[in-house]
């Protein structure tokens, strides 16, 4: 297969284009991601290509948003939106939760077939609006998907397969990994939801990590390995449902689990997968599970100060150090 | 009262709808009083007018949204009493196999999708509908009726900001009956007729009398001809009288007398029975047998419930997500 080098937002910009032109029921709006292509340039050249009734900005009201989504996708789209921030997802969240969540389960033979896109993640100097990852928030609530892709491959992949899906799907991306650049192949392939994905093999711990952080466990793991340390990553790729069988082998051969989620420590989904393995995996575990997230602090804007609140690389190999004595 | 010229058939069919709507909140109130139905109810004994003036000029494949006192609003769409019923008593011959009960009902088959227990938060589901029909070029409608009460909520007004500026063919049909909770619509809004906000959102706007259901009828038929015409949004508010409390066991001492005297003497099945009895559409004779027979309906429909099976536990599990995932 040939490959070609894409950007993260490249990769998303090819998806959104190519589900638009193989099916007509595809629309996508949200705020900016007409004329002017999104905050993030991700949507750019596709309000030109398919025109003002498929991909149009929208008035910035999130709730109208998300509803009018959930609506369209009940009525024959299928929509993707975008809530420019996640942060702002709490205008949209009512919605989210009492509508689109609800209505399959309850309107029985009433499918939502939407995606929901948004960005969160900090290391932007976006302070305390604009930095947030509240996936935990959509993780919570039943009968939503939650994608949160860290390659540019995955991306796509993941984004087409979402589009297709006739369930509602959250598709959370990183507003730091849109210069990232990987390989995807030319032509067409999909990657499919609730698969996990081994992005580094390794023999002493696992770390099971999402988004930013898999690209943060990977620098870690290369510097770990200088160290005699072979550290095995995981990206569950698609949060839930949760290809736990992945993990669960992956645990079965390391024996030692380090979860790394860029949030708020408290009710983070990390908080969630460290259950999920202990349940599943206990006799495997040779110490206890640790986490590497975000503390209980708000988002500072200096960068003298957002260093204490970001995870990464470094507190990453700490927890791997740790893991190992333990 | 208004003059309509419409044809005797389906004058009569108004008609004979009204009094379903009556017989039905008449009824399931009686069976709450005995303690037959459990959960919440809301009941809109008097408001008959509003449901079938604005459910009389759409057709059955026009989507309806609906609030938390709808079961006269989904009666008047043309949803089966059969059905309903299951769904009122949570058992699996409803709607939704019994997951809804009595704030979430709806009938895919005649597209009242659907009832809505948070006040405003289906308006915008309702914007979605009509974002469909756009793009797909179809002639159909959407009508989404919500209270004075919604009429405040930040969901409504980005709902009706965003239909005005995408000219989508929907109705804000507000079913303004002075109460929100337990508060009267001037400690909630400072404007009398709620329909003045239309023009703030550059749509057309219209105040009529909720108990005239040939006022409802023509001011809806105007506003959906102008939906499916590409013209756009209309509100049209329907101003009624709320005969029952805010749920059910509510006492009401906070109700003036006067006001639910005035309420009585607009009876909106009285009023509409007089004018089709002094037009010599209908014999008095007639009419009472109407009134007989949509009695029996309700009663056959909630007796046929009572006997019906209980959903099992594989209704429990089912549509979490409505598709599979991967």
């Amino acid at each position: 297969m040939t490959m070609k080098k894409v950007t993260y937002r490249q990769a998303i910009n090819e998806a959104l284009f190519e589900e638009m032109e193989r099916d007509p029921k595809v629309v996508l709006f949200g705020e900016d991601v007409g004329t002017y292509g999104g905050v993030f340039k991700v949507t750019d050249g596709l309000k030109k290509k398919f025109g003002n009734e498929r991909v149009f900005d929208t008035p910035i009201a999130e709730a109208a948003l998300m509803g009018a989504a959930t609506g369209a996708a009940v009525a024959g789209l299928r929509p993707v939106v975008e809530i420019m921030f996640m942060d702002w997802i709490g205008i949209a969240m009512d919605q989210l939760v009492n509508q689109t969540s609800m209505i399959p389960y309850i309107w029985e033979g009433i499918k939502v077939p939407l995606v929901l896109r948004t960005q969160g993640g900090s290391g932007s100097k976006g302070s305390c609006q604009h930095t947030k990852s509240l996936e935990a928030w959509i993780y919570h609530v039943p009968g939503i998907v939650v994608a949160m892709p860290s390659t540019p491959y995955d991306a796509k992949g993941l984004l087409k397969s979402a589009i297709r899906n006739d369930n509602p799907v959250a598709f959370i991306e990183h507003k730091m990994l849109y210069p990232t650049e990987g390989e995807i192949p030319e032509g067409e392939y999909t990657v499919p939801l609730g698969r996990a994905s081994v992005k580094r093999e390794g023999k002493d711990v696992t770390v099971v990590a999402l988004s930013k952080m898999v690209v943060e466990s990977l620098k870690a793991a290369k510097e770990l390995e200088d160290e005699g340390i072979s550290v095995e990553v995981v990206d569950p790729v698609t949060i839930k449902p949760l290809d736990m069988d992945t993990i669960a082998e992956s645990v079965k051969k390391t024996n030692r689990v380090v979860v790394v989620n860029e949030a708020f420590r408290t009710g983070a989904v990390a908080s969630d997968l460290t259950a999920q393995i202990q349940e599943r995996c206990f006799d495997d575990l040779d110490g206890p599970i640790l986490r590497v997230t975000a503390p209980d602090v708000q988002v500072p804007y200096s960068p003298a100060l957002e260093q204490f609140w970001l995870p990464g690389k470094d507190k990453i190999k700490q927890a791997v150090l740790e893991c190992m004595k333990r | 009262m208004s003059e309509v010229s419409l044809s005797r058939e389906k004058l009569v069919d108004m008609y004979r709808k009204m009094w379903l709507a009556r017989h039905h909140d008449v009824w399931v109130e009686d069976m709450k009083t005995k303690g037959q139905i459990l959960g919440s109810m809301h009941l809109a004994t008097g408001q008959e007018a509003v449901s079938v003036g604005a459910c009389a000029p759409l057709n059955d494949d026009d989507y309806t949204m609906h609030t938390h006192r709808e079961h006269q609003q989904l009666i008047a769409k043309g949803a089966d009493i059969g059905r309903m019923a299951g769904d009122m008593l949570g058992k699996v011959t409803g709607c939704a196999r019994g997951k809804g009960g009595h704030m979430l009902l709806f009938d895919k088959d005649v597209h009242a999708l659907g009832a809505c227990g948070i006040v405003g938060g289906g308006v915008p589901v309702a914007v979605g509908y009509a974002m469909a029909f756009k793009v797909l070029g179809t002639k159909q409608v959407s009508l989404a009726f919500f209270g004075d009460g919604a009429a405040n909520e930040g969901s409504v007004h980005e709902a009706m900001n965003f239909a005005a500026v995408r000219k989508y063919p929907i109705i804000f049909l507000c079913e303004n009956n002075r109460w929100g909770l337990t508060c009267p619509q001037h400690e909630q809004a400072a404007v009398e007729d709620l329909a003045d906000r239309a023009r703030g959102y550059g749509i057309p706007g219209v105040t009529v009398n909720g108990n005239d259901v040939l006022a409802v009828y023509e001011a809806v038929k105007l506003a959906v001809d102008r939906a499916r015409a590409g013209d756009g949004p209309s509100m049209v508010e329907c101003q009624t009288w709320r005969m029952r409390g805010m749920g059910f066991g509510d006492t009401m001492e906070y109700v003036p007398k006067e006001y639910l005297e005035e309420g009585s003497r607009q009876d909106p099945i009285c009023l509409f029975e007089k004018k089709l009895v002094e037009k010599g559409i209908l014999t008095v004779e007639e009419a009472r047998a109407i009134e007989a027979e949509t009695k029996k309906t309700i009663e056959d429909a909630y007796e046929a419930a009572k006997n019906a099976p209980n959903p099992d536990e594989s209704v429990f599990w089912a549509n979490v997500y409505a598709a599979e995932i991967c």
